[in-house]
């Protein structure tokens, strides 16, 4: 536990994207979604992907997009080596290559490529909203557009005590280690979740008597501290947002060429060398995921 | 085990003030939260993301345990990003079932408790796996992929493969879960735990034998239906 973070990813700044009001930023971020999840063309995906990586880059929030891709790592390896054999598509399938027990497929190599471009499409803007609004003006802009309030409380509480909580958990694993007692691996983790639990349910009891104290769920106007102002601009990113997701996934539905799952053909050894790469990737994260399990 | 019970008779259930419920909450999904960042971060075979949740659903009713299950895969995704967004059903999923089960009193021995959380690995699997294969092509960036191979390998098509590899985390991980959960029920205030029907918690060590049988188990039906 000891250096374990857990960072909320807004990253502070002053770009053209950190002065956006997040509701535009929250409208184009699930306008990809819909549009990552109505198409496999890999070009409107990567197209996505690109522009948003632009936007990153404008917003100075690169470095931290980075480690959260990172995460992404194991998994896109993984999608491109199960894909290639076994592909999320209906047979049959073309084959391309044989390589012992496994056949690389046409439709894998597809399927695998364009679920990837999804993925970090999606990603990729919604870690631009993210990465560029406080949590707070989400939760507040959400409010004004009609989100319960006991939710946005409940979201904003939940932020706030991740930090506490990390913390519980570093004192209970420093204490168990100074009595000579496991400081990782199940063994450790599993109990110390108790006591911080518990205690913070104690501290629970004293924010809900501050709550009561203060007529918490009474009705009439709710104030915010923090304060988010909508200006024109942002309501025209909305529209604009609107019309670009509609028109998007109104042209994917009609124009029937655009499933290139039939004419896209790949060469044997390019698909053979993404296999190769994504399976030894696989490889050397099975040694680590075996190691970790044997010490777990 | 014993199957001493805590509550023999099905209690009122004691309306929680709504300001202490809405207290409560946002702790469960930051147990939950935290749980899955140090099991990530450990790199351990299971999730421990749903901890919270089943005691939010077994101290403040299902539906209140499907809402942390919400928030914390909602919060969770301004922490590492939106690719455990939909996973937001398999929590929900889970609440519902340990809720209920505590509700119904289906888990009121500890050999009913643990097959309670048996059926809830089941049924998230039986949610994840549509999740894992349709949006992530099967992978989950977890040790569970390596077992993933291996069916494909013994000719298994995708689903069933992600199923099989997936069932085995799942039992590990909600059984665990489920048991760490009873401890810290049990160690909370009487006032907050009046609606549990739940046995008395023994340690984890306990339940490590059943635990590994089941798992044991299950793998070999698996490989013997993979084989044939």
């Amino acid at each position: 536990m000891q250096g374990v973070v857990i960072p909320i990813s807004m990253v502070p700044g002053d770009s053209i994207i950190h002065r956006i009001n997040p509701l535009p930023k929250l409208a184009w971020a699930f306008g990809v979604l819909v549009i990552s999840f109505a198409t496999r063309n890999p070009l409107i995906l990567s197209t996505l992907f690109v522009v948003g990586v632009i936007l990153i880059l404008v917003a100075q929030v690169g470095n931290a997009y980075l480690k959260v891709a990172m995460i992404l790592f194991p998994i896109s390896l993984t999608l491109i080596v199960l894909q290639s054999i076994a592909p999320a598509f209906p047979k049959p399938w073309t084959p391309i290559v044989s390589v012992g027990p496994f056949t690389i497929f046409q439709e894998g190599i597809y399927s695998g490529i364009s679920m990837l471009l999804r993925i970090f499409a999606m990603t990729t803007w919604a870690m631009l909203m993210i990465m560029t609004s406080h949590p707070s003006d989400i939760f507040t802009s959400l409010q004004k557009i009609g989100m319960p309030y006991v939710l946005n409380f409940i979201l904003t509480m939940t932020l706030q005590l991740l930090p506490i909580l990390q913390n519980e958990f570093a004192v209970v694993l420093n204490a168990q280690k100074s009595r000579a007692m496991k400081g990782s691996g199940f063994g450790a983790i599993l109990p110390s979740m108790v006591p911080v639990f518990v205690g913070a349910i104690e501290r629970v009891q004293q924010l809900s008597i501050s709550l009561e104290s203060r007529a918490f769920g009474s009705s009439g106007h709710k104030t915010s501290y923090r304060r988010v102002r909508m200006t024109f601009w942002d309501i025209l990113l909305i529209v604009l947002g609107i019309v670009f997701t509609a028109g998007m996934t109104y042209w994917i539905i009609v124009d029937k060429s655009l499933d290139w799952s039939e004419t896209m053909v790949f060469h044997p050894a390019f698909a053979i060398g993404l296999v190769v790469f994504a399976t030894l990737g696989f490889l050397a994260f099975v040694v680590i995921a075996l190691r970790n399990v044997l010490q777990a | 085990m014993s199957s001493e019970v805590k509550t023999k008779a099905a209690p009122r259930r004691k309306r929680l003030p709504l300001t202490y419920v809405v207290a409560v909450v946002p702790v469960a999904a930051a147990l939950n939260i935290v749980g899955g960042q140090i099991n990530t971060v450990l790199k351990l075979p299971t999730f421990l993301d749903m901890i919270g949740t089943m005691v939010a659903a077994v101290i403040l009713g299902p539906w209140w345990g499907a809402l942390v299950g919400v928030i914390t895969n909602v919060v969770s995704s301004f922490i590492s990003g939106p690719i455990g967004l939909p996973f937001a059903v398999c929590n929900v999923a889970g609440a519902l079932v340990w809720g209920y089960a505590n509700i119904w009193g289906w888990a009121r021995k500890n050999w009913s408790f643990f097959l309670v959380n048996v059926l809830v690995a089941f049924v998230v699997s039986l949610f994840a796996v549509p999740i894992y294969v349709f949006i992530f092509g099967g992978a989950t960036g977890h040790f569970a992929d390596v077992m993933t191979a291996a069916f494909l390998g013994m000719g298994q098509n995708l689903i069933v493969s992600v199923f099989s590899s997936n069932i085995l985390v799942s039992l590990a991980d909600k059984i665990i879960s489920g048991y760490v959960g009873l401890a810290i029920i049990e160690a909370l205030p009487e006032n907050l735990t009046s609606s549990a029907r739940l046995p008395k918690s023994e340690g984890l060590k306990r339940i490590i034998i059943p635990l590994v049988g089941v798992l044991i188990g299950v793998a070999i039906i698996l490989l013997f239906l993979a084989i044939a």
